[in-house]
């Protein structure tokens, strides 16, 4: 079955089969991973969703908005994104066309739990983490909060001291890369958004669930944070 | 309106019928009540016609959760039969059964009566209740098991009352929301029925976490004492968490306490337990403390011993006529006033 009913404003051009080609390819396998993350029997995972293609489109006035897409919030299924109109990298725009549709799939499949919905510093850190996984070259989608917290010294520790929402971006960036320090210990997703279940999770209880070591992940984790920043060129 | 004949102090027994379950009738037919029908009323119709060739009992008793219980009432109020609903009663279940006037559960007269104050004498009926219950020599708790915790008695996913109510297929959604209402901090411990043999997608149950299950033997009455709340259905185990170990206790189905949202806490699929708080605290100000001694007063005016049944039968007819229906229109919440002379 086909999780995504694609619709395109008029005047899209050219670009409208590639981007069709790419959902129906990518982003329905991106589905049924994300989907394979939160626990089974939650309602979302078997609707589908309607994903409208439009030429132009206010994204920035919502606060579900990544990278170039948005939806309607909480549960809906509707969600909208803007077509790329740089031909010359096309690859790359498509690329974040469908991070972008799996940053907002997670925020969709995790609309049904508590800690991890869209509106909480948990559930933003993980849509744009998970994006970052499957997508590390889309860094439109998921570079503004990694650099909002990189950018301010000493790292501030969100991760004993996470935000009650998702409105802080630094926060979202720093919970963000602890995530993907977790994914890099060896522990898959669905161990990750199950360890997270309670509505007051923290990254550290998470960590705790995880591991069994209630010492403070956040020492570690910073250091591996700036170890990784001396040898990447990524920010200069 | 068909009463039954006082003899003395002692209340001559009545022609009567019943519906399944039989756990009232057997006791009554042992006082020397006629069994009219020698059998189970299945349903008004059936009653309409048995009356029509073997003539009306004086009392029809009824059991829990008849899809036909409205009809039944209806057959007795326009024929003039007296009723009473009972069945098995709760502390403890199977060795006492209880008696009510107007339903079952949700339906019944505990349902809609008001907690005012808890009168001195009923305080030390509750209290004496309450430290025989105590002084059963307690178990440790099983292995694995972290304080604080939260405790989850799983009932049968076929009980009558949850197929009435919830009609849920297994229990892993609500178990799932519950993990996630529940602080991180506290462990979810979740027992198995005593009579489960299986238990749908329980693979799924170890994998919440910070989440324990338990096999069926694991002491119940231990771990009530060492949780800091008890979230179920409507298991009567929410009771006896309640009011006998002053536990805060969450259900998500209705039952005997439904009408009664201070007592045990509704809870729901979709919002945030009311009252959490209490996970830390305990209950602790007074008038929480009166109200479950209060409720438990009036649980126990609605049950009676089986073996004290057995073996003084003209007290037990005096005990149940009062808790029928007519007796209660007439009474009111006085009918169940005489418990010490009963």
């Amino acid at each position: 079955m086909r999780r995504f009913d694609i619709r395109f404003d008029d005047g899209i051009g050219p670009i409208r089969r590639v981007i069709e080609r790419a959902v129906h390819s990518v982003s329905e396998r991106d589905f049924n991973m994300i989907a394979g993350i939160f626990p089974p029997f939650m309602p979302e995972q078997s609707r589908k969703i309607q994903l409208t293609v439009h030429v132009e489109y206010a994204l920035q006035r919502r606060p579900e908005t990544v990278g170039v897409a948005t939806h309607e919030g909480g549960s809906a299924n509707v969600f909208h994104c803007v077509a790329p109109n740089d031909n010359s990298e096309i690859a790359a725009s498509v690329q974040e066309l469908c991070a972008s549709v799996a940053a907002l799939m997670v925020q969709f499949l995790g609309s049904s739990t508590l800690s991890w919905s869209s509106k909480s510093c948990l559930g933003q850190g993980l849509c744009l983490s998970v994006s970052r996984d499957l997508y590390p070259q889309a860094v439109n989608v998921f570079g503004h909060a990694e650099q909002s917290w990189l950018d301010v010294r000493p790292l501030f520790d969100y991760v004993n001291k996470p935000t009650a929402n998702s409105r802080n971006p630094s926060a979202n960036g720093c919970v963000m890369l602890f995530l993907s320090f977790l994914r890099q210990m060896g522990f898959g997703w669905h161990q990750i958004v199950l360890a997270g279940l309670p509505f007051d999770s923290t990254p550290r209880g998470i960590y705790r669930i995880l591991t069994g070591d209630s010492a403070d992940p956040f020492p570690p984790f910073r250091e591996t944070i700036l170890d990784e920043l001396r040898r990447s060129t990524r920010y200069g | 309106m068909a009463t039954g004949t006082v003899i003395g102090r002692a209340l001559a027994p009545k022609r009567f019928a019943y519906t399944h379950p039989k756990h009232l009738q057997e006791l009554y037919e042992l006082a020397g009540g006629c069994n009219l029908y020698g059998r189970a009323v299945r349903n008004a119709r059936d009653l309409a016609e048995l009356a029509r060739k073997h003539g009306l009992p004086e009392l029809l008793i009824v059991g829990n959760l008849l899809e036909s219980s409205q009809e039944l009432a209806n057959f007795c109020s326009e024929n003039g039969l007296d009723r009473v609903y009972g069945e098995f009663g709760w502390f403890p279940h199977y060795t006492t059964v209880h008696a009510d006037p107007v339903g079952y559960a949700w339906d019944s007269s505990l349902c809609r009566t008001k907690f005012r104050s808890l009168t001195p004498k009923q305080r030390a009926t509750v209290t004496a209740f309450r430290k025989e219950h105590w002084s059963t020599p307690q178990n440790p708790l099983p292995e694995g098991i972290r304080k604080p915790f939260v405790f989850w008695p799983l009932q049968l996913i076929g009980d009558r009352v949850n197929k009435h109510d919830l009609n849920l297929a297994d229990w892993f959604e609500v178990l799932l929301w519950t993990r996630q209402v529940i602080p991180a901090e506290f462990q979810l411990v979740i027992k198995r029925h005593p009579v489960q043999q299986t238990i749908c997608r329980e693979h799924l149950y170890t994998c919440l976490p910070n989440t324990l299950l338990l096999d069926r033997s694991a002491p119940l009455q231990a771990l009530i004492e060492n949780a800091s709340g008890v979230i179920g259905c409507n298991s009567t185990v929410l009771l006896e968490s309640r009011l006998l170990f002053r536990k805060p206790s969450w259900a998500y189905g209705r039952s005997w306490y439904t009408g009664h949202p201070d007592l045990i806490f509704p809870l729901s699929l979709s919002e945030r337990p009311f009252k959490l708080e209490l996970l830390w605290h305990g209950i602790i100000d007074q008038w929480s403390l009166d109200y479950g001694d209060w409720f438990l007063w009036q649980l126990l005016a609605r049950q009676y011993s089986a073996e004290r049944a057995r073996n003084d039968p003209a007290r037990f007819l005096r005990w149940i006529n009062r808790r029928s229906y007519n007796s209660y229109l007439r009474l009111g919440d006085n009918a169940f006033e005489e418990t010490d002379s009963e």
